[in-house]
C-alpha cells in the first residue's frame, strides 16, 4: 500500500510502531489492519516500509510497522485515502496472495 | 444481462432475480457502452436489490464503477417502509462537492494579473499531503456541529455565502460525538485543504452561456473569470465511512440483511445504526461545507492581494455550493404518493426544480445551480434544475474517468501534461508534478457530452460552460 504511495529508494526507517488489528474475518483482518496503517499514517504524517506480524490468529492481527516522516520520502502516486472491500480476494497457494482496491 | 433501450438517452435493465425495482441509466450509446463494459451496470442492478428502494436504480450518464454503488448512482429507499441507509450509497468522501465563486474581473484582466493571483494562490491553497489552514481542535469541533455556520461566526467568510450553499452549509441532524476520535485526529490537519486525486482549484473563463435567463440571475456573465473549488471532508470523511462500515457488518447480520456486495452494507433508516450513520454524515458533511467555505474565504485574498485590491462585502460572491456524495431524507411523489425518501447521490448532483423551497428566494425562478466540473484543463458547466427530472432531482457530477491512473500515466508524463496545459494557455500549480499525468485531460469522458444527455433526460438545463485559465491541484 504504502509502496503505491512512495518512493523508498535511498531512505530508512527511523521509528517502529506497534500496530494491532481485529477482524471475524480473514478479509476483515486485512481490511482492518491496512486502515489502522492508514489512519497511523496520517495522524502521525508518517510513511511506513517495513512491517513485522509478530502474532496472527484467526480474529487479531499484532505486529509492528517501521517508517520515516512523510516529508522525508517523495510522493510517486496518488495518496490513498481508504481501504475498500471492492473485489477484495485473498487466496493461498504456495504463497499467500491477496488483492485489494484502494480509494485514492 | 439484459439491457433494454427506452429512447435516445435512456436505457432499462428490467427487473430480474432479486432486484426489487428495475434500473435505469441515461447515457448516449457511447457512454453506455463504456459503463457495460466496466461494470458499472452490474452495479447498477445490484442496488437494485437494496431493501425499501423504489421507483428504479438510477444512474446519471457519467456513470462508471465505484466501490458497491456505481459512481453516478442514485437511489431513494422508502424510510417508513424499513428502506435502507447505505454508506457505499454516499462514498468514502462524505460531501465531496463543488462551489463556484463569480468575479467582477475578466478575462483580460485576469491576464494581465495572472502570475501574482497563481502564485497567491500557488502558496496559500493547501493540497495533496499538506496541512489545512485550520489546526485549532475547538473550530475543527465546532464544524462538525454547525459547518460553514461556525466558520463564519469565526470570521472566516460572509454570512451571505450560507445562503448560497446547500443546506445553508449546515447539515441537519449531525452528531459531532457520532465522529470517531480516529476521524477527527485525521481532521484535525485538514481543515481548510484540497486534498488530491481528482480535488483542485480552478480559475475559469465563462465562455458561452446558453441560457440567459438563469445565468442572469446566478449572476454569471460571458467573459467573467471565476473559481471553481472541487473537494469534500478530506481524511475525517473516509475515516467515518471506513468506522461505519464496519460496525454495520454486524448490525446487518442481526437484521437478516443480505446484501450482493459488502460494500453496499446497509441497514435500516430508522434503526439505531442508521440513526447513526446519518448524524455521523452530517457532521462529516459539515466538514466539509466548512472545508469549502474556507478555501473560498482563501481564495478571495488571494484574488484581492494578486490585484492589490481590498476584500469588499461583495467580492467574489459565492453563486452556489452543491454536493455530490451525500443521502438525503427527502419528500418525493412516488405512484402519486408523497413519501418519505433517503435518496442516496453517489456522483450524482442534487437539482432542485423552479419554486423549491429549499432553494434561495433569488433562484427559485429559474431552479439550482447545478455544478459540473469536468477534468483539468477541460471544460465545466452550470447548469439548473428542472421539475421534470425523472431522478429524484439529480444529476451528473461530473466527466467520469475513461481510463485507469495506471494506464494515464503510460500515456504521458506529468510534465508533459503541464506543458500541454500551459502552451494552451492554463497555468498549472500542481502539488506534484509527477501525479499530473493521472489527472490528464485524456483520462476522462467527454463531459460536453455528459451534460448533453443531461439535457435531453431532462436531469437539467445547460446554463453556462466555463474554460480553465488557471489549475490549482494537490
Amino acid at each position: 500500500m504504502f509502496g503505491l504511495m512512495y518512493d523508498f529508494e535511498g531512505t530508512t526507517a527511523e521509528v517502529t510502531l506497534q500496530v494491532t488489528a481485529d477482524g471475524a474475518t480473514r478479509e476483515e483482518l486485512l481490511v482492518n489492519w491496512l486502515s489502522e496503517l492508514l489512519y497511523i499514517s496520517e495522524r502521525d504524517d508518517l510513511a511506513f516500509c517495513e512491517f513485522e506480524m509478530i502474532n496472527l490468529s484467526d480474529d487479531r492481527l499484532e505486529g509492528t510497522a517501521r517508517g520515516l516522516p512523510m516529508v522525508e520520502v517523495e510522493l510517486k502516486g496518488t495518496p490513498i485515502k481508504a481501504v475498500t472491500y471492492h473485489q477484495l480476494r485473498i487466496s493461498h497457494d504456495r504463497d499467500w496472495e491477496a488483492t485489494v482496491i484502494f480509494d485514492v | 444481462m439484459e439491457i433494454v433501450r427506452v429512447d435516445e438517452v435512456t436505457w432499462e435493465l428490467p427487473k430480474s432475480g432479486a432486484m426489487r425495482v428495475p434500473g435505469r441509466v441515461f447515457a448516449s450509446e457511447a457512454l453506455m457502452a463504456r459503463a457495460d463494459s466496466d461494470q458499472a451496470v452490474r452495479q447498477v442492478a445490484n442496488v437494485a436489490e437494496l431493501p425499501g428502494i423504489v421507483t428504479a436504480s438510477f444512474a446519471m450518464p457519467d456513470i462508471h464503477w465505484g466501490y458497491g454503488f456505481p459512481i453516478g448512482g442514485v437511489a431513494a429507499t422508502d424510510v417508513d417502509a424499513g428502506g435502507v441507509v447505505s454508506p457505499g450509497g454516499v462514498g468514502f468522501d462524505i460531501c465531496c462537492g463543488v462551489r463556484l465563486l463569480a468575479s467582477s474581473f475578466s478575462e483580460d484582466e485576469f491576464g494581465r494579473h495572472r502570475d501574482q493571483v497563481m502564485a497567491e494562490l500557488d502558496r496559500r491553497i493547501p493540497r495533496g499531503l499538506g496541512k489545512g489552514a485550520i489546526a485549532d481542535r475547538h473550530l475543527v469541533m465546532a464544524a462538525l456541529g454547525s459547518g460553514a455556520e461556525a466558520m463564519v461566526a469565526a470570521g472566516i467568510g460572509r454570512t451571505e455565502d450560507l445562503e448560497r450553499c446547500e443546506e445553508s452549509g449546515r447539515s441537519s441532524g449531525a452528531n459531532p460525538e457520532a465522529i470517531s476520535e480516529r476521524a477527527v485526529s485525521r481532521g484535525l490537519n485538514q481543515l481548510g485543504s484540497l486534498g488530491s486525486g481528482n480535488h483542485f482549484l480552478e480559475v475559469q473563463v465563462v465562455e458561452k452561456v446558453l441560457d440567459h435567463e438563469a445565468a442572469d440571475v446566478f449572476g454569471l456573465t460571458e467573459g467573467m473569470i471565476c473559481v471553481m473549488i472541487h473537494c469534500g471532508s478530506r481524511g475525517l470523511g473516509h475515516q467515518t465511512c471506513t468506522d461505519q462500515l464496519k460496525e454495520m457488518g454486524s448490525a446487518m447480520t442481526a437484521a437478516g440483511i443480505t446484501v450482493p456486495d459488502r460494500q453496499l452494507a446497509c441497514v435500516p433508516v430508522d434503526s439505531d445504526e442508521g440513526r447513526r450513520y446519518l448524524e455521523a454524515m452530517a457532521a462529516s458533511s459539515n466538514f466539509a461545507w466548512a472545508n469549502r467555505h474556507v478555501l473560498a474565504h482563501e481564495t478571495r485574498h488571494c484574488f484581492a492581494d494578486g490585484f492589490g485590491v481590498r476584500v469588499s462585502d461583495d467580492f467574489m460572491p459565492l453563486v452556489y455550493d452543491v454536493a455530490h456524495n451525500l443521502a438525503k431524507i427527502e419528500t418525493h411523489l412516488v405512484d402519486g404518493t408523497e413519501r418519505r425518501l433517503c435518496v442516496h447521490r453517489k456522483g450524482a448532483t442534487r437539482a432542485f426544480g423552479p419554486g423549491h423551497r429549499e432553494l434561495p428566494e433569488e433562484y427559485r425562478g429559474v431552479g439550482q445551480p447545478v455544478l459540473v466540473p469536468g477534468s483539468m484543463g477541460t471544460a465545466s458547466w452550470v447548469l439548473r434544475g428542472t421539475n421534470t427530472n425523472p431522478a429524484f432531482a439529480s444529476a451528473a457530477h461530473g466527466a467520469g474517468r475513461l481510463m485507469s491512473r495506471k494506464a494515464a500515466k503510460r500515456v504521458a508524463e506529468g510534465r508533459e501534461v503541464r506543458d500541454d496545459l500551459e502552451r494552451r494557455g492554463i497555468a498549472v500549480r500542481p502539488g506534484s508534478v509527477r501525479l499530473l499525468s493521472e489527472e490528464a485531460p485524456y483520462a476522462y469522458k467527454d463531459v460536453d457530452d455528459v451534460v448533453a444527455v443531461c439535457e435531453k433526460a431532462g436531469l437539467a438545463r445547460r446554463v453556462a460552460r466555463l474554460r480553465p485559465a488557471g489549475v490549482v491541484k494537490g
